[in-house]
C-alpha cells in the first residue's frame, strides 16, 4: 500500500484548522501540525476514501478531553522552567562572577547617599532607576519585537517578565525598619542589605529577561528560515 | 492506555528514554507508533500522556532537540543526550531493582 502524503495545501488547510481551534502560535502550532499530518497520513493511508476534515477530526479526538491544550500546557510548563533557570544563571552572574561588582556598586550609591540623606525615597533611587530601566526594557521589547508575539515562547517569558516586575515595588512599599512618622530608616546596615538586594532582584529580571528573548528571537528565526 | 494507567505513567519516562537509548533520533508520533508496535499493541501512548513527559525530560536537559524541514512542515526530533544516557541506565536499573522485589511479594509470574 502506498503510503498517503499530505499535499502543501492540505497543509496549509490542517494549519487553518489547527489555528481555528485557538492554537495560533507558530512554534506551537509546528509542533501540534507534524504529529497531526502524521497520524492523519496513517488514516488516509488506511482508509483513502476518508475525507480530510474527518481524518482530522479523528485525530484530534485521539489527543483527549484536553485537545491540543495539553501540548501548549507541557509547552508552557517547559519554558516556564526554563524562565526559572534563567534567573538562577542571572542570580549566579550577580552575587559570583562580575556581576558582583555592579550590586556592590548600588550598595556603595546607596551607602553614599546615606550620608547626607536617611529619607527612604532618596535612598531607594538605584533602585527605582533599575525598576524604571526594567519597565522601559521590557515594554521596548514588546514594540521591537513584533513578529515574536507570534511565538508561545516570547508570549510566556514577556507575561513571565510582567508578573513579577512588582515584586520588587511590593517589598519596597514595606521595609520593615522604616520610622513611619518621619519616612527616616532607623537602622542603617539593614536598610543598605535591603536596598542592594532589592536593586540585585531588578538585575537579575533585567537580565535573566533579556537572555530569554535572545533565545525566543533565535528560535524564531529557525522558524522564518523554515518558512521562506 | 490500555494497560493499567498508573503502572504505565509512573514508567513513561523510562519507557520513553528507553526508546532513545539506541542513539537513534525519534519525533513525537515515531514514538508513539513504536510504543504501541513493541508492545503487541498492548501499551498505546495518548499524545495528551506523551507530550508533556518530551518536554519535561528536555527541561531536565536529559533530552536534545533538532528541527528539520520534512514535507512541508517543521519536524522536531529528540534524540538522547549524555546526561539522559546516564539517567536511563540509571532508571533501568531501578525499575529492575522495583520488579525483582514485586515478584517477591505478588503471586506473579514473569512471561517468558
Amino acid at each position: 500500500m502506498e503510503k498517503r502524503i499530505l499535499t502543501p495545501e492540505e497543509i496549509t488547510q490542517v494549519r487553518q484548522w489547527i489555528g481555528a481551534r485557538g492554537f495560533k502560535y507558530t512554534d506551537l502550532q509546528a509542533e501540534i501540525l507534524d504529529h497531526v499530518a502524521c497520524a492523519m497520513e496513517d488514516k488516509l493511508t488506511t482508509d483513502p476514501s476518508l475525507p480530510l476534515r474527518t481524518a482530522f477530526d479523528q485525530v484530534h479526538k485521539s489527543f483527549g478531553i484536553f485537545g491540543f491544550a495539553t501540548i501548549e500546557d507541557a509547552m508552557v510548563a517547559k519554558i516556564e522552567k526554563q524562565v526559572w533557570k534563567d534567573y538562577l544563571f542571572a542570580l549566579r552572574f550577580f552575587t559570583q562572577q562580575q556581576g558582583v561588582l555592579v550590586v556592590f556598586t548600588c550598595v556603595l550609591l546607596i551607602y553614599a547617599v546615606s550620608l547626607y540623606t536617611q529619607h527612604l525615597m532618596v535612598l531607594l533611587l538605584p533602585y527605582w532607576a533599575l525598576f524604571a530601566a526594567n519597565v522601559v526594557y521590557k515594554l521596548r521589547s514588546y514594540q521591537r519585537n513584533k513578529k515574536l508575539r507570534n511565538f508561545l515562547s516570547y508570549r510566556t517569558r514577556f507575561a513571565h517578565g510582567v508578573f513579577t516586575l512588582p515584586f520588587g515595588y511590593y517589598l519596597a512599599a514595606n521595609p520593615f525598619w522604616l520610622d513611619k512618622s518621619t519616612d527616616a530608616i532607623t537602622l542603617l546596615w539593614p536598610a543598605l542589605l535591603f536596598c542592594g538586594g532589592l536593586c540585585l532582584i531588578e538585575l537579575c529580571g533585567l537580565y535573566a529577561f533579556s537572555i530569554g528573548i535572545k533565545r525566543s528571537v533565535s528560535q524564531a528565526e529557525r522558524y522564518v528560515a523554515f518558512n521562506q | 492506555m490500555s494497560t493499567s494507567n498508573s503502572f504505565l505513567k509512573g514508567n513513561l519516562e523510562t519507557i520513553v528514554l528507553q526508546l532513545l537509548s539506541h542513539g537513534e533520533r525519534l519525533y513525537g508520533y515515531e514514538i508513539t507508533q513504536s510504543v504501541k508496535a513493541l508492545s503487541n499493541q498492548q501499551i498505546v501512548l495518548t499524545e495528551g500522556a506523551l507530550y508533556p513527559v518530551l518536554h519535561k525530560l528536555e527541561a531536565q536537559g536529559l533530552l536534545q532537540t533538532e528541527h528539520e524541514a520534512v514535507q512541508g512542515r517543521m519536524r522536531i526530533y529528540y534524540r538522547l543526550s549524555e546526561k539522559g544516557a546516564q539517567e536511563t541506565a540509571y532508571r533501568l536499573e531501578d525499575l529492575q531493582n522495583q520488579l525483582t522485589a514485586f515478584l517477591k511479594l505478588l503471586p506473579l509470574k514473569p512471561a517468558l
